[in-house]
């Protein structure tokens, strides 16, 4: 007791000291910074530290696309761009409306473009995303400068004014200043605050395995498409303020180089790190001042550090740093403990024990020419546990596949507590209810176990970018339960004492483990678990049987596909087998095991064994 | 008519480079999926050096005479390039596979070699644009209406020749046989003795070799050469690459006749300002439409 007094104590302080909102502990520092060319009278570096700032708010949307989600933009600027010319071409050329209301109108208008490319090319490999934005962002800078009745051809829009907010007009370049300051600061607050929330798991689950993602109930399109809209609306923030700030818009300013300068300050700095950014947007602003008789040799330098880093540093200059409240309530310090009413569950299904839950019927897959699954039936009632046996290439896993959304059936269908699922996708299942494992684990391996675990109540809980940026009183309360609950199910499944750590590195054992408490997580109320007990150790067999009994007991049926016959047939209600696609028995393990086409196929005669 | 006929000519010339350079794109893609950002900047390279080449030979007027200076132009270029993509896949790329490094890293990787590339021949042979000495002899070829220069002849001469013999190297030798094997399944062609870290070298080679030819046929098609000269023909030839079905090298070569072609009708029909956005939107339609390509996709599951 003396010694956990201090221990105590130190985290106390740490935590109080972590619970001050960043704004307030940094803000000022960052004022201080920024009023420093103000004070020493030198207009030459204000103008590189409004130049940073606006590097900053670009590098936070970049930060939002690349760090975040995983996803490359490459055609960037061209947001930025059509943000500048909206509100050059509505204050300046047509003046047809104040800069209050171009303002939101160009940002809008970027978030939109952001949208409208994203939502068709998102789904794609992330390489092929890469080349349709450098595609977009030629296609925009072309059109910036052959569209010349809206953009004014190459010379661009000149006289754009000073920005007049309606209730305060700014008039020099001074206070103009002071306005991309805040902005910058707001925006590196709006993108921390964001990464530290729910919404930023989201991306960090995608970004690392997409379909495990999907499997647990996140949709995975969704979250890059928020990525890429919110980074589009900064660049568009950005934009406007480049924009006022240069009073003209030119086609030479959003070049091909320019969106590879805001990807450098992202690399450079640390991909998914908000002082990485800053550090990448001070670098990058500063380094042709400072090297300015050397400047054709500087984009060798940049290329050569981009290569060095991708090498030797692929997390930048100043990696981002895992999540802080996983880490707090991993340490037990979470001060919102026991209010998990707040999380859904999935929606009600009939707990009738007569009423099947699952209800597969006539499921046929063909890849080619070969039928993985010819015609196969299959029912799991409530609180039951169903086998799925048979030799290797049975198409056990393609079934578990088309049950939870990952394989699409040639025919056939799905039904779940009395509605179709046959065509959804395996976000909407396990949102439904159907959680699953999978044979060779897919866990989030550079999260820490809790994050792995708190994944499986992502699609319980619901915080938006909004109320994640603000800290509402209700996301306070939404984010404790999640690390309340996601302590819980790591208490259950014995993984409580290893919360903190890398999920990678925990013993193979523990990672099946860790595994379904991620599907445990997501509340569901059939759990599918490819080959469990393939490669666990006799102790942990029998762990993973009394998990299961357990589950059960508390109503929640299981599927599972397992080739150990000690372990299938002592814990089975039912079993089915499949042998070439087709359903060869089902029954209870007794009729099964005595089954001849059973023996023949799979299990062998007690002779075949010398 | 005739002048359909000239565009098809102008197109198919553009094209066949588009075809030559996006092989490098597509047999790299089909292997290791990395888009060889430096691509387009090693094309650029070896433009330069048949360039500077051809001045140490005596300018327009070579004293070995055209044919033996011409010879040397491209073949010396494509020997050195083979050089620098051995180099790109030792010195960067190979380390990155050894680290498993997440996708976004090469690509980064790339970007940075393709800047120091460009920076590079800057800084050797300047900003501004070099003019090509004219060795080729002026001939024009008239027929059905359309007019052919000797440049255009060589070019398609070349082109053709290399797509054919590339084609035949990949279906009927032992390599060009492992090259397929690997682009199908790298692990499964690992365990049946194929040597993929070779043939992943071998393919930058090749198609480094390939894009430095095709610089110095441009250089002589246009008469100057310029630093930034392979960005854009890059993004284009990887636009042919996945028009094609990327990984497929036929695919690469109809990818890239088809892009000359629609630029070159799409330039003089429509707008010559809008010339460049042409290949543009076909690579969004196409990766939103039809990921796979023309004749189908052929590239290894991500090991």
């Amino acid at each position: 007791m003396e010694i956990a007094l201090p221990k105590q104590l130190r985290l106390g302080l740490a935590s109080s000291w972590q619970s001050v909102p960043g704004i307030v502990k940094y803000a000022p520092l960052a004022v201080a910074v920024a009023a420093l060319p103000v004070a020493l009278d030198n207009l030459y570096l204000r103008d590189i530290c409004t130049y940073i700032g606006l590097y900053i708010m670009l590098g936070m949307g970049m930060n939002i696309v690349v760090g975040y989600a995983g996803l490359m933009d490459l055609g960037y600027i061209a947001f930025y761009g059509i943000a500048a010319y909206t509100v050059a071409a509505l204050t300046a050329e047509f003046e047809i409306a104040p800069f209050w209301l171009a303002f939101p109108a160009a940002v809008l208008l970027a978030a939109a473009f952001g949208v409208v490319l994203g939502a068709p090319t998102l789904r794609l490999r992330p390489d092929y995303l890469a080349m349709v934005t450098v595609g977009f962002g030629e296609i925009a800078r072309l059109a910036f400068i052959n569209l010349d009745a809206i953009t004014g051809g190459p010379p661009g829009i000149t006289g754009i004014p000073r920005p007049d907010l309606g209730f305060i007009k700014i008039t020099t370049s001074g206070q103009l200043y002071w306005v991309i300051v805040a902005m910058a600061i707001l925006i590196t607050w709006f993108t921390q605050r964001l990464g530290q929330s729910r919404i930023g798991r989201g991306w960090a689950y995608t970004r690392d395995d997409e379909i495990a993602a999907e499997a647990i109930g996140i949709d995975t399109v969704r979250m890059k498409l928020l990525a890429f809209a919110l980074g589009a609306g900064i660049a568009g923030i950005a934009g406007t303020f480049f924009a006022v700030k240069m009073t003209m818009v030119a086609p030479e300013s959003f070049t091909w180089w320019e969106s590879l300068i805001v990807l450098i300050i992202v690399v450079l700095g640390g991909m998914g790190s908000i002082p990485g950014v800053i550090l990448g947007a001070v670098v990058m602003v500063s380094l042709p001042e400072v090297l300015r008789d050397f400047d054709d040799y500087r984009m060798l330098i940049l290329g050569l550090s981009l290569v060095l880093l991708a090498l030797f540093r692929p997390k930048g200059l100043w990696p981002a740093a895992p999540h802080r409240e996983a880490s707090l309530a991993a340490a037990g310090a979470s001060p919102f403990a026991a209010t998990r009413a707040v999380l859904k569950g999935p929606p009600a299904a009939p707990a009738d024990s007569a009423i099947p839950l699952l209800e597969v019927s006539g499921v046929s897959k063909r890849f080619g020419g070969v039928a993985a699954l010819a015609d196969v039936d299959l029912t799991v009632f409530p609180g039951e546990i169903i086998s799925l046996i048979g030799p290797n290439g049975a198409g056990k896993t393609t079934l578990l596949n088309v049950i939870t959304g990952v394989t699409p059936p040639t025919s056939g269908r799905a039904q779940f507590g009395g509605r179709r699922i046959t065509g959804l996708r395996p976000n909407r299942i396990a949102g439904l209810g159907i959680a699953r494992t999978f044979q060779n684990i897919r866990l989030f391996g550079a999260l820490s176990v809790l994050e792995n675990v708190a994944a499986g109540l992502h699609c319980r809980s619901r915080a938006g970018t909004l109320t994640s940026v603000l800290r509402t009183v209700g996301q306070r309360a939404e984010e404790g339960a999640i690390w309340h609950r996601s302590l819980e199910i790591l208490t259950e499944v014995g993984l409580r004492d290893r919360a903190g750590q890398m999920a990678r590195s925990l013993p193979y054992g523990a990672q099946r483990r860790l595994e379904i408490a991620r599907a445990l997580a997501t509340s569901p109320r059939l759990l599918v678990l490819d080959e469990p007990a393939a490669g666990l150790s006799g102790r942990e067999r029998t762990e993973l049987m009394q998990l299961i009994q357990r589950l059960r007991a508390n109503g929640l049926a299981v599927l599972l596909i397992e080739h150990d016959m000690d372990f299938v047939m002592s814990i089975s209600d039912r079993v089915y087998v499949l042998n070439y696609g087709k359903r060869i028995a089902a029954g209870t393990p007794d009729d099964v095991q005595n089954d001849s086409t059973v023996i023949e196929a799979y299990l062998g005669r007690a002779d075949d064994e010398v | 008519m005739d002048l359909v006929l000239q565009q098809v000519i102008n197109g198919l010339t553009m094209g066949a480079i588009y075809a030559i350079v996006g092989l490098g794109y597509t047999m790299v893609y089909g292997i290791i999926r990395l888009i060889n950002f430096a691509h387009g900047a090693v094309f650029m390279v070896g433009a330069y050096l048949g360039l500077t080449l051809l001045e140490v030979l005596g300018g327009a007027h070579p004293a070995i005479g055209i044919v033996p200076a011409l010879l040397i132009a491209l073949a010396l270029p494509a020997i050195a390039c083979a050089g620098l993509g051995f180099a790109m896949d030792a010195l960067v790329y190979r380390r990155l596979r050894a680290k498993r490094a997440h996708p976004l890293i090469p690509l980064i990787a790339a970007l940075g070699i393709s800047l120091m590339l460009e920076t590079a021949a800057m800084l050797v042979w300047g900003k501004e644009f070099k003019v090509y000495p004219a060795i080729l002899p002026v001939w024009h070829f008239h027929f059905a209406g359309a007019v052919m220069n000797s440049a255009q002849v060589m070019l398609l001469v070349i082109c053709f020749a290399m797509m054919i013999g590339l084609h035949l190297f990949v279906q009927h030798t032992r390599i060009g046989r492992a090259m397929r094997a690997a682009a199908l399944d790298p692990n499964a062609a690992r365990l049946v003795g194929v040597n993929v870290d070779q043939i992943i070298m071998l393919t930058f080679v090749i198609g480094s070799a390939l894009a430095a030819v095709a610089g110095v046929l441009v250089g002589l098609y246009y008469g100057s050469v310029n630093f930034r000269m392979g960005y854009v023909p890059g993004l284009k030839a990887f636009t042919a690459a996945v028009l094609g079905g990327v990984g497929n090298i036929p695919g690469a070569m109809i990818g890239g006749l088809i892009i000359g072609l629609l630029e070159t009708f799409g330039a003089a029909y429509i707008s010559g300002e809008w010339k460049d956005a042409i290949a543009f939107i076909i690579l969004i339609t196409v990766i939103v439409a039809r990921p796979t390509g023309l004749l189908g996709e052929r590239i290894a599951e991500r090991a």
